[in-house]
């Protein structure tokens, strides 16, 4: 049996087959690999200075991977905007990613019943999200900061009654 | 290393509980809430080496920690040592270990010449358990995942093992499944046993972790008898009850308050990631039907809190019996 045989299952289907890299020499991670129409795929390596750039921002910029200990957003006195400001990493709102930490404050205050709050910064953060040049494709995070507005107003007049 | 896992393992007293690595779904917010309810070693999702080690965006999203986030295994998915190394150099100092996935069936990433493609690609798998333990030794724990190449006697199964350990691989996880077992056929806990005593004859001191249909306490007890392993892995059980190893047969309302006040402090979790686990947490809790329908349709994380509070006695962290009912706690009767 070839070696490219054994890694087929019994029933030869084309999806079944095991496919084994094809590294280069060169020390950058480059591979050949087989797509699912068969054709061969190169996927680029890194050479070692963009590796050590990638390493330095790691190190320097990340402080390595993110740390989310439970209260980390009382050190930003619960205010999204204020921990925006102040992020390096999280601070370009055009990445989904980081409009997903920012409204988590808001998630949390919504979570604490702290409705007050809770309203201030879901407006604040919902006229940054309008002047972001992807507000177009934003319709559901729209949706749930109105969602968020009306039910801490609802909340609070209930409460004031 | 802030803990272990070898230490955790070699404790002949105890059977290790580890939560097994689950795209997308064992990230910080559900270890941190096993780790509450008894479970010792969690893994991360796959984290893709080559994305990882290329691009911050992704950094940020694949992997976060914490303080609590106690003897934690980041499971990488890779094809080359150049990215493996460079992988563990970032990564390593954060996490208690680095598994390699040996695995993942998934399509896509076995085309890539990743996951349990790796299992027939021995030569580049010992390579890289090589290179790793020749350059860290025992200060990095280096895990492999593995499947079975067949079921019964896997004799090459056995032989990759042996070479692993050979290497100095730290311990070896087998999921006792090969490559194309539907999770519905039961796992091969006599394959697992087979590979284990027949690696054992040479190395008697080599750790193992069984992986496949540990859904209960009984489960593991079962497992670890049959096997002969030191730990046992869950994924898909432990997803739906996650005080599994803490000897509940169904999951207690507790994990539901506790994973809601986890995932709000974190913060970042997307929302259809939480959703989820809730879905797998009330389905285990054999939850009514229409409350479970009603979930599936919520489009936020707001509108899933004020759903909880409808519809049951939801505790807060902080109140008064918060994380302490066992049964889902209905505000009206509404069992169909």
């Amino acid at each position: 049996m070839s070696e490219s045989e054994q890694f087929k299952k019994h029933n030869g289907t084309k999806d079944q087959v095991i496919t084994k890299p094809i590294q280069s020499n060169d020390g950058t991670g480059e591979v050949v690999v087989k797509k699912s129409t068969g054709k061969l795929k190169v996927r680029k390596g890194q050479t070692e200075e963009q590796y050590q750039e990638q390493l330095a921002h790691f190190n320097d910029v990340e402080k390595g991977p993110v740390v989310t200990d439970i209260n980390w957003m009382d050190q930003y006195d619960n205010d999204p905007l204020k921990f925006q400001s102040e992020s390096v990493l999280f601070n370009d709102l055009t990445v989904k990613h980081n409009r997903l930490v920012l409204t988590g404050f808001i998630h949390r205050l919504y979570y604490q019943k702290n409705y007050q709050d809770c309203y201030k910064f879901a407006s604040m953060v919902k006229d940054k999200y309008t002047s972001l040049s992807c507000h177009k494709k934003m319709k559901k995070e729209f949706e749930e900061l109105d969602y968020i507005l009306t039910n801490c107003s609802r909340h609070l007049s209930n409460d004031s009654v | 290393m802030k803990v272990d896992p070898l230490t955790l393992l070699q404790d002949n007293n105890d059977i290790t509980t580890v939560l097994g690595p689950m795209v997308r779904y064992s990230k910080l917010s559900f270890r941190e809430l096993c780790k509450f309810y008894n479970t010792e070693i969690t893994y991360t999702p796959m984290i893709l080496a080559r994305e990882y080690v290329r691009n911050s965006n992704a950094r940020i999203s694949d992997l976060s920690i914490n303080s609590e986030d106690g003897c934690t295994i980041a499971q990488v998915g890779v094809n080359n040592v150049t990215d493996l190394m460079r992988f563990i150099e970032m990564v390593g100092p954060y996490v208690d270990g680095i598994g390699i996935n040996c695995g993942c069936p998934i399509r896509e990433q076995v085309r890539e010449g990743i996951g349990c493609a790796m299992i027939y690609n021995e030569d580049l798998l010992i390579d890289m358990v090589k290179a790793v333990k020749d350059k860290y030794g025992s200060t990095l724990r280096l895990e492999t995942k593995i499947r079975i190449h067949e079921n019964g006697k896997p004799e090459r199964t056995v032989k990759l093992c042996k070479n692993l350990c050979k290497v100095g691989v730290d311990w070896i996880t087998i999921h006792g499944r090969t490559r194309t077992t539907r999770s519905s056929e039961p796992v091969d806990l006599k394959a697992i046993k087979f590979i284990v005593e027949q690696v054992r004859t040479e190395y008697p001191d080599s750790i193992f972790v069984a992986n496949g249909d540990c859904f209960n306490d009984e489960d593991m007890q079962k497992i670890a008898k049959i096997t002969g392993v030191q730990g046992v892995m869950s994924a898909r059980g432990i997803l739906s009850n996650p005080a599994l190893f803490d000897g509940y047969k169904t999951c207690p309302w507790k994990c539901v308050e506790r994973f809601m006040y986890i995932v709000t402090e974190h913060g970042a979790l997307p929302f259809a990631l939480i959703q989820h686990h809730l879905y797998c947490m009330f389905e285990n809790m054999k939850s009514n039907k229409l409350l479970l329908k009603e979930l599936m349709e919520l489009k936020h994380l707001p509108s899933l809190i004020d759903w909880l509070d409808q519809n049951f006695s939801f505790k807060r962290h902080g109140e008064e019996g918060f994380a302490q009912a066992v049964e889902i706690p209905y505000r009206a009767i509404q069992q169909t």
